[in-house]
């Protein structure tokens, strides 16, 4: 049987694998593939909570934000190609004009 | 009907701010009539509430936060003085400058009506945040070679004084259920006492800075000698009257805050004023620019303001001495008015000497007489009035302080009287280096003082010597209000 | 006596009025009409004249009460008019006021007619006589003035008038500044008189304070029943007589008048002689019962500051070599008689206003007199000042040195001229008042000397310029000057001889301003002719000195070596005042205040807006750009807040 806290672990731990990929991404293509996996880490505990407490609502939560977090990352790309054809790259360490 | 008039007492520089951005050769012209017509129906106004006191609403924006008007013994003849003054220096101003000085003298023009005439809090913020809008500009675009430094001085400097004064205004306000009209000044005991001093300061620094008074002065040499003759009149003769009439009409008032006072501020008030006239005049005696000079007499009578409010503070639980507080109240707020007249006809006569002869270093100057008989005429009646001279408005006012301080003062008025003959002597001797003696024949050919500067400044002489003689209208006014000031009806 | 209190419609009142407002109201129109006419400029002095005679005409109405005879019947009358808070505004028509309006309108109507001539040529008369005219109303409005605030007006005024006419030619730069400096010196004294007006305020708030004439001499004697009111009267006293010290130019304000001759003649007869320097005389007259109810210190502030400068002057006249500034020393030392005639009231009580006044009088008559000679002399000598390159004038300009002559001799108070009658007077009240009081010794015996050194420096003067051979070739081409320079020189001649038969008429006249009967006193003969010795000692001296040359001056000064050095430069009171106080203290005090103002306090203005925009430096540092930096940040700082729920709310 699948019980709560199996869920709630699992969930935890994938969206500490999100973080540190956040941390540690030097493309973007790794910030943006981390950004969805913190995302799906949070849909994931929140159906966890939704079956466990019977509130089914919680579900059409979660759709709404796997549409939106799909939409965030075609953004995401969009603006990497932009960069990309300016010249700049997509190093994020290159990537500080909006500095002082 | 009365309420059509007051409407159109701010409709009609609202409305005036726009017209000259349409023309660009008549601009100075449709101004001056304009700024003419205003003072004319001003002057109506005057006639019709004299010794009167009305408060109008012209819109309300919710409970507390109405556009209330109040027309007293004490605004009646600001506003008076606000249409004067503005149409002196219009009329003042060469034509040769863009349209948009005007717009923005018109703006200035209304906000000074809002602030003195509000009875309402948060518009009485409104309007005073308002006031340095036109002026930045005033100064900022068309100043001498600091202008930025000074126009962001004075923008900040006034600025942080305006923010402490609007906490004591929220304070005041919250406490009396979001009610903000000037008649909750009176209940004054809705506020709990740890908030009192805070309330006090606010309302201390935002007015004792406008003044400008003694610690606090430093923004007012630098912006009167960088910017533009006509902004220097505006701001010398109007700016400084909306710190001294804050003074008069909130600061001290018994029936309102002024209660709340504890009599060290009279103190603090006195030591103030006195150190404002002698400081400003042992400075003004060191100068060589001729507008710094004028700069520092216009600091030093503003220290006569302090004074007389310091010495109200000081004495008035004494009832035995009523006369003598409703003089030197009375010769206070006369101040306001005697200085308002006579501070343009000095930076007038100062714009001329700059404008003929290219400098305003006194030690280039000499003898000027000989080529400008009508400036030296004006300056010498200028000087002499700004001195306190008596035949003039500005001797009403310093004596009744002089006299009325005696009693609190007693041997430190020597100290006071002093500053007195300091004053005589830095305005006597400005005349004779720029005036008298041989001509400095590098000046070579100057002309006299033009038509358009000149009368204006006639006219302004002539009515501060009107004034003087018979103070009558005006001193009537400021009498009653010091009824009111002591905590009669 | 009573004082009347008319109304506005009354004529005397209107004719009081008229007297000061007309010369005043002339001042424009002299001015306007001179600069847009040629004509006018031409026509400015008759107007000016006509204008002054009119008010003596009006003076002699209101004084003869319509009847232009010599003997008014004696009323007197108020007329006042609230001007400000509780302070009024009138004419106040007593004896004493009517006098010095008759004799101030009198001799500046001679004065103007004689500057028609001195000033003919000038390109500014008009501007001249406009000032003229303004000081001479002024002046008017001074004496007749019900309330002493509106007296401390007129006072101002006419010490405006004075600094635009001792610098009337203002290209020159010694006058440019002995106008400043008259100015300055006098305002020291006007601001201890506002003092003086502020404790008479504040001693008389709780009476009907309007701080007016009529209130004051009744209110006065009922006021020594409250606490330290004497104190306060007498307080009161000094500081009024310290601003008649800075006008009348006693010591030691009286470094102004000297250098104030660098104006017109006319402008040294007109205010240096006869009016503006007696203001400060009225002013103590005016207010005298607070001498009298006050203590008695304020008394002999007054008797001995007069009689101490009557001396200093009359020591510094006998060295100086320019004729105006030793006739302006021979005034400051005059002053000083009429000052100390004053202080004697402390013994004697108010009689002695009529004293000081009479001297006052007939001493305008004559130095009006002296001036107007010195005055044609000038103009027909080409302005040269110094007495050592004039001479042999006897024979060149016979009617003007007869006049000098006749000035000269009712100065030292030789009689039966009319100086002899009034300073005599006074020299005797003093040695009466010695006699009733012993520490009035000095006061007695000051004036004595006064009356020797003042015989030394006129005939000094007099014979250098009259006799002998004429020094230089300006003196050899003199002459008598016009007519209309002529006659005032007559009139006041005449006024000069005569008027020491009116003595007793004026002292009774005067008796009805502090209700008093002439003061009798008798003293011992020899004492009363001893002034009379030391003026034929004196005249001796000068005599052997400068008219025979049987001894000589200049041995005489150098034997007396140190003291003549310290003597010939005034004591060195006037390089204190302009190189120590005005140049070496005021200006660096002021020099100090302005680094002060620019450095400390803007300083620290400029210094708070250092440190926020050195903070905003540092803090700016934080934005580096980088992504996971914030990123980073924005963890720790949920982190921190989480931490801080669970701590404050206690558990999951």
């Amino acid at each position: 049987m699948i019980q709560l806290w199996m869920d709630l672990f699992i969930s935890t731990l994938y969206f500490s694998i999100g973080i540190i990929g956040i941390l540690l991404a030097r493309g973007g293509i790794k910030l943006l593939m981390s950004v969805e996996i913190i995302v799906n880490a949070a849909n994931l505990n929140i159906l966890a909570w939704a079956i466990n407490i019977q509130d089914y609502n919680g579900i059409f939560f979660v759709l709404l934000s796997i549409s939106i977090a799909a939409a965030e990352s075609i953004i995401g790309f969009s603006i990497f190609v932009a960069l990309h054809r300016k010249g700049k790259g997509i190093d994020l360490t290159k990537l500080s004009d909006l500095r002082w | 009907m009365d309420d059509i008039l007051i409407y159109l007492i701010f409709a009609f520089p609202l409305l005036f701010t726009i017209i000259p951005l349409f023309t660009k050769k008549y601009a100075k012209l449709i101004s001056t009539v304009f700024s003419g017509l205003f003072l004319l129906f001003i002057l109506y106004i005057f006639i019709i509430k004299y010794d009167k006191t009305s408060i109008y609403t012209l819109f309300s924006l919710s409970n507390g936060i109405s556009f209330d008007v109040i027309i007293n013994y004490l605004t009646l003849p600001l506003l008076l003085l606000v249409a004067l003054v503005i149409f002196i220096a219009i009329s003042y101003q060469d034509k040769n400058i863009e349209n948009s000085y005007f717009s923005y003298v018109f703006l200035l023009e209304f906000s000074l009506i809002g602030v003195f005439l509000s009875y309402n809090l948060v518009f009485f913020y409104v309007f005073w945040e308002l006031v340095l809008i036109p002026a930045y500009f005033m100064l900022g675009r068309w100043g001498g070679p600091r202008k930025d430094y000074t126009s962001l001085k004075f923008l900040i400097y006034t600025h942080v004084g305006s923010v402490f004064m609007l906490i004591s205004i929220f304070i005041i306000g919250f406490y009396n259920n979001s009610n903000f009209s000037y008649s909750v000044l009176s209940n004054v005991k809705n506020i709990p006492s740890p908030l009192i001093p805070i309330v006090l300061l606010g309302f201390f620094l935002a007015f004792f800075i406008k003044l400008p008074s003694f610690p606090f002065h430093t923004w007012a040499p630098d912006v009167y000698v960088e910017s533009p003759t006509t902004s220097s009149m505006i701001f010398s003769g109007l700016l400084s009257k909306m710190g001294a009439f804050g003074i008069f009409g909130i600061f001290i008032n018994k029936n309102g805050i002024g209660s709340l006072l504890p009599t060290w501020v009279g103190v603090l008030l006195i030591i103030l004023g006195i150190t404002s006239i002698v400081y400003s005049a042992l400075v003004a005696l060191a100068q060589k620019d001729l507008k710094r000079l004028v700069a520092y007499a216009s600091i030093g009578h503003m220290g006569f303001i302090t004074l007389s409010a310091g010495v109200f503070l000081y004495i008035s639980p004494l009832s035995q001495y009523l006369n003598g507080i409703k003089l030197i109240l009375t010769g206070g707020m006369f101040m306001i008015f005697a200085h308002g007249i006579i501070i343009p006809i000095l930076f007038g006569s100062v714009g001329s000497v700059e404008r003929s002869t290219g400098t305003r270093s006194m030690n280039d100057l000499g003898g000027i007489t000989k080529m400008m008989p009508n400036l030296a005429f004006i300056m010498v009646g200028g000087f002499l009035a700004s001195l306190g001279l008596p035949g003039f408005a500005g001797f009403i006012s310093e004596f009744s302080v002089v006299i009325g301080s005696w009693i609190v003062l007693q041997y430190w008025s020597f100290i006071l009287i002093f500053g007195m003959v300091v004053v005589a002597s830095y305005h006597i001797w400005a005349l004779q280096k720029t005036l008298f003696g041989p001509y400095n024949n590098y000046l070579g050919k100057i002309s006299d003082m033009l038509l358009n500067e000149l009368w204006p400044m006639l006219l302004l002489l002539i009515i501060a010597f009107i004034i003087g003689i018979y103070p009558y209208p005006i001193y009537h006014l400021f009498y009653n209000y010091s009824n009111i000031l002591i905590g009669g009806a | 006596m009573n004082i009347y209190q008319l109304n506005i419609w009354n004529q005397y009142v209107i004719a009081a009025f008229m007297i000061f407002v007309l010369p005043i109201v002339m001042f424009p129109i002299i001015l306007l009409i001179g600069k847009f006419s040629e004509f006018g400029k031409k026509i400015s002095g008759i107007l000016a004249t006509s204008g002054i005679f009119i008010s003596f005409i009006l003076s002699w109405y209101v004084y003869s009460k319509g009847t232009f005879s010599f003997d008014p019947s004696y009323y007197y009358f108020n007329y006042e008019f609230p001007w400000f808070a509780n302070i009024t505004w009138g004419v106040y028509v007593d004896p004493l006021s009517i006098t010095m309006a008759l004799m101030v309108s009198g001799v500046s109507f001679l004065i103007h007619m004689f500057a028609i001539g001195y000033m003919g040529k000038d390109p500014n008369k008009h501007i001249y006589f406009a000032e003229t005219s303004l000081f001479t109303g002024g002046m008017l409005g001074l004496v007749l003035s019900a309330n002493l605030v509106m007296l401390f007006l007129f006072w101002e005024l006419v010490g405006l008038c004075s600094y635009l006419l001792i610098g009337f030619w203002y290209f020159k730069p010694n006058a440019a500044s002995a106008a400043k400096k008259a100015f300055i010196v006098t305002r020291v004294g006007d601001v201890l008189l506002i003092l003086g007006l502020a404790v008479l305020y504040w001693a008389t708030i709780n009476t009907n304070n309007t701080l007016s004439i009529y209130n004051l001499d009744t209110q006065i004697p009922m006021l020594i029943n409250k606490m330290h009111s004497n104190f306060q009267l007498a307080l009161a006293g000094a500081l009024i007589l310290g601003g008649a010290i800075g006008k009348s130019s006693q010591f030691p304000l009286h470094v102004w008048i000297p250098d104030a001759m660098e104006g017109p003649t006319t402008v040294s007869a007109l205010i240096h002689a006869a009016t503006m320097v007696t203001a400060g005389i009225y002013l103590v007259a005016r207010v005298y019962p607070i001498y009298i109810y006050g203590q008695p210190w304020v008394g002999f502030l007054v008797l001995y500051i007069g009689a101490f400068t009557a001396f200093l002057a009359g020591t510094i006249g006998i060295v100086v070599n320019d004729i105006k500034r030793i006739l302006a020393y021979s005034t400051i030392s005059q002053l000083g008689y009429m000052l100390s005639a004053l202080g004697v009231g402390i013994v004697i009580g108010e009689s002695t206003v009529g004293y000081s006044l009479y001297h006052l009088v007939v001493h305008a008559f004559l130095k009006a007199l002296l001036f107007l000679s010195a005055g044609s002399i000038l103009f027909m000598l080409l302005d040269i000042r110094d007495i050592r390159k004039m001479g042999g004038l006897w024979k060149k300009m016979p009617i003007t040195i007869t006049a000098m002559f006749l000035g000269a001799l009712t100065l030292i108070g030789f009689p039966p001229l009319a100086g002899y009658f009034s300073k005599d007077a006074i020299i005797s009240l003093s040695y009466y008042g010695y006699m009733e009081n012993t520490s009035l010794f000095y006061a007695w015996f000051l004036l004595l000397i006064g009356t020797f050194l003042t015989t030394v420096y006129t005939f000094r003067m007099f014979f250098v310029v009259s006799l002998g051979k004429p020094k230089s070739y300006a003196a050899e081409n003199a002459k008598d000057p016009p007519w209309v320079m002529i006659v005032p020189l007559i009139i006041l001649s005449i006024l000069s001889i005569i008027y020491g038969v009116f003595q007793s008429d004026f002292y009774n006249f005067f008796n009805g301003v502090y209700n008093m009967s002439t003061f009798k006193f008798d003293i011992p003969w020899y004492i009363e002719w001893l002034p009379f010795i030391f003026v034929l000692l004196g005249l001796l001296i000068a005599y052997l000195y400068y008219a025979t040359y049987k001894l000589s001056a200049e041995n005489f000064a150098r034997k007396s070596g140190i003291i003549y050095k310290i003597v010939k430069n005034k004591y060195y009171l006037d390089f204190l005042f302009t190189n120590i106080i005005a140049e070496r203290f005021m200006l660096i005090l002021a020099k100090v205040f302005n680094l002060i103002d620019k450095y400390v306090i803007d300083g620290i203005v400029n210094g708070i807006g250092w440190i926020f925009k050195n903070l905003s430096d540092y803090f700016k540092k934080i934005q580096v750009g980088i992504v996971q930096y914030y990123a980073a940040i924005m963890l720790g700082g949920l982190i921190a807040i989480l931490i801080t729920v669970i701590i404050l709310i206690g558990g999951i």
